[in-house]
């Protein structure tokens, strides 16, 4: 008497949405013995899409599918259920979009400085929101001259996102700032100096989420001659601060540094080596920055120590040039240091 | 770039010999999930073992896959192959990226990394001759992690290419930030939790005529002549490059030697080595972003063929090294030929002595192909 109830309750499908929208489960209640639980994308063709990834129980007397991976929202998903010996079930699930698609904006692009050397070595991009990585990303920025004509293959198209996918490295391709590769001679380098241009972000280029920007990103910006020198943090100027104070020092530079590596390439330290803690504030242009104790400076001779890994716009840092000639000594792996001093109030 | 393990290919004049075999490669390992935040390149060693390279993480995982079984059937084109993942993940063609493939060299079947684009998810597929489409799951797998050395000035953000050689783990990798070449190598088999060494790397430039400190290697393979044990790398613009693994110790800065130019604007993609009729030779496909303006043929996804035994000696090195083109961009040696029946192969991974499986693209759309080596 049960089997005869159990074979007479109706088979249905369910989409049992868990914790977001794009993850369920689908039950296939009172399945039959032998049947076959499928989930598939529903598109415009007839033809019915290869089964998703995914793993199927049994439960009693329910099949219960948990797809591998989350479903894309907008999309619509068909749920097959093949019987043995009867009809095959479908039930259609949409996923519904995000009520809120936030549209994706580029923060900030580094350097900030609007007059940059020639061979200018990569910018950064700053995304409001974590983007869409693939490699068509370089066809959607492009760099123009001052007549809006795009610089031909400026880039050396190989994806550095951050871990959450904010920011992007966007490096110009070193075979055209390098001189004498073959690459800078047949194309020319990708800047001139004394020019104008502007880089272009595309209003396609999109967010994770597939919201792409909207319109296009503009950034203007003027060159100035090749910088082919190393940084020399010994013609730095520094600013002192006085003892028992918190107030910031601040650090002076002819040319820009790269904003990223200044972060974290430099430290203070006092006169027995220890390092004082506390944060680096950039200013816009990148040639001055600004460094707050956390705790009030104590009087005394301090240093500031930058290391070989401190690059300027155009990749030199303090031991070593971008491009070094074969006939130039090593280059040193020292550290270079900055003494300062700290004074007792008037 | 992938390496067909226990492959012993010896070249009668030169002496040389690719890639010998030695003991297992992993000698402590855990089982469970490895927490795996991107997926940069995979590779395979010996008995199965998948290699993946997780640059955000800063490490490698092996994976024993058990895959050691040989697969059978002919390999067949499987068209439209993007779009064939995407739905099995419930997206599109372009809602899915393939970021690398490789033969498992123990039962020939092909490991495809994949990124799910709306939610960057990573994952791993298998595809079998047939060309049914398999999901390798990474939840419960005997695995080994090998942590790149933390506390470094310029970490590595990126790795660009890995592989087995023979006895040792040895891969390439970059900074997001600084424009710092790293050349990474355990010693022995791995071990689950044990850190391996990071080495800078320099290399000459045929056309720079001036030590290149600091370009980031595109792809590598091992190699093995007389003895010696190098890494032969490929870079952009696109010098190939070998490093003698001796030389890699810690603190030091290796100096590569610049064997062959394949050519300006290209960027390589795949590299490996094979034999065929008693020929030894390297096939490397690279992508060339100067197509608009100066095409090598239909596709800026283009390939050559070059004799293995161009990588030894110490003659014709650096500016003297064996170059592809002359004036003109005109081939000047039959010992470097593109390989025509490889335009259009973005990936690529030998899957026997005679045939490699690649990657090709077909519009918006790629294809899965068997293509016969040159």
């Amino acid at each position: 008497m049960t089997s005869l109830l159990a074979a007479a309750a109706a088979v249905t499908i369910q989409f049992v949405p868990l914790e977001k929208p794009e993850r369920v489960n689908v039950i296939a209640s009172n399945a039959p013995p032998g049947s076959v639980l499928t989930l598939h994308l529903a598109g415009r063709k007839k033809e019915i899409a290869p089964p998703m990834f995914a793993k199927v129980v049994r439960s009693g007397d329910d099949l219960v599918l948990t797809p591998s991976f989350d479903l894309v929202a907008g999309n619509d998903y068909d749920a097959r259920l093949r019987r043995p010996g009867a009809s095959t079930i479908q039930k259609r699930h949409h996923v519904p979009n995000p009520k809120i698609r936030r549209v994706p904006k580029i923060l900030t692009i580094y350097p900030r400085a609007e007059l940059v050397p020639a061979n200018l070595l990569k910018f950064y991009l700053y995304f409001s929101e974590p983007m869409r990585e693939g490699r068509e990303i370089f066809d959607l920025i492009r760099l123009e001259d001052a007549t809006g004509k795009a610089v031909h293959s400026p880039w050396r198209r190989q994806e550095l996102w951050s871990d959450d996918a904010r920011r992007l490295t966007l490096w110009i391709h070193p075979g055209r700032i390098k001189r004498g590769v073959n690459l800078r001679e047949a194309f020319g380098p990708v800047l001139h100096p004394n020019a104008h241009y502007t880089l272009v972000i595309d209003s396609k280029m999109r967010s994770a989420a597939g919201v792409s920007l909207g319109s296009d990103h503009r950034l203007g910006f003027r060159t100035g001659p090749e910088d082919r020198e190393r940084p020399k943090p010994k013609k730095w100027s520094i600013e002192t601060a006085k003892a028992n104070t918190r107030h910031p020092i601040r650090i002076s530079a002819p040319d820009s540094l790269d904003h990223a590596l200044l972060r974290r390439h430099q430290w203070i330290e006092t006169a027995g080596g220890q390092r004082v803690a506390g944060t680096f504030r950039i200013e816009k242009g990148e040639h001055a920055w600004w460094f707050q104790p956390r705790t009030p400076w104590k009087a005394g001779s301090h240093s500031l120590h930058v290391d070989q890994w401190l690059e300027d716009l155009a990749g030199n840092t303090p031991t070593r040039k971008f491009e070094r000639d074969v006939n130039d000594p090593e280059p040193s792996q020292d550290v270079t240091k900055v003494g300062f001093v700290i004074r007792q109030r008037d | 770039m992938k390496l067909l393990s226990r492959l012993l290919v010896v070249l009668t004049a030169a002496g040389l010999v690719v890639s010998a075999t030695a003991g297992p490669v992993i000698k402590k390992s855990t089982t469970g999930k490895p927490k795996i935040t991107s997926i940069d390149v995979i590779s395979f060693a010996a008995d199965g073992v998948l290699l993946i390279g997780n640059g955000r993480s800063q490490q490698i995982v092996a994976v024993e896959t058990g895959d050691t079984k040989r697969a059978q059937g002919e390999w067949r084109e499987l068209k439209g192959f993007a779009g064939k993942l995407g739905a099995r993940l419930g997206s599109s063609a372009k809602g899915v990226e393939v970021i690398d493939m490789a033969v498992n060299p123990s039962s020939g079947v092909l490991y495809v990394a994949a990124r799910k684009q709306d939610d960057k998810s990573y994952l791993i597929t298998t595809v079998q001759p047939n060309g049914t489409i398999g999901h390798f799951s990474l939840d419960q797998v005997k695995h080994a992690v090998v942590s790149l050395p933390t506390g470094e000035k310029a970490p590595v953000s990126k790795i660009t290419d890995l592989a087995w050689a023979g006895d040792r783990l040895v891969a390439a990798a970059r900074c997001n930030e600084a424009f710092a070449s790293k050349i990474f190598s355990t010693s022995g088999a791995l071990e689950h939790g044990k850190a391996g060494q990071l080495f800078s790397a320099e290399t000459y430039h045929i056309s720079h005529r001036r030590w290149e400190t600091k370009a980031p290697m595109s792809v590598l393979i091992p190699f093995e002549e007389d003895g010696q044990q190098y890494i032969v790398g490929a870079f952009s613009c696109t010098p190939v490059v070998k490093y003698p693994i001796d030389d890699l110790q810690p603190g030091a800065k290796i100096k590569g030697i610049s064997m062959i130019e394949l050519g300006s604007g290209n960027r390589p993609l795949d590299m490996f080595a094979y034999s065929k009729g008693g020929k030894a030779s390297v096939l490397a496909n690279t992508f060339r972003f100067h197509h608009s303006r100066k095409p090598f043929g239909p596709s800026p996804y283009w390939a050559t063929r070059f004799d293995q035994d161009l990588l030894a000696g110490d003659q014709k090195i650096n500016k003297d090294a064996v170059r592809r083109l002359g004036g003109g961009y005109k081939p000047i040696t039959d010992r470097i030929e593109m390989v025509e029946a490889y335009h259009g192969v973005v990936q690529m991974d030998r899957l026997n002595h005679s045939t490699a499986i690649a990657l090709r693209k077909a519009g918006d759309e790629f294809d899965l192909v068997p293509l016969p080596l040159p």
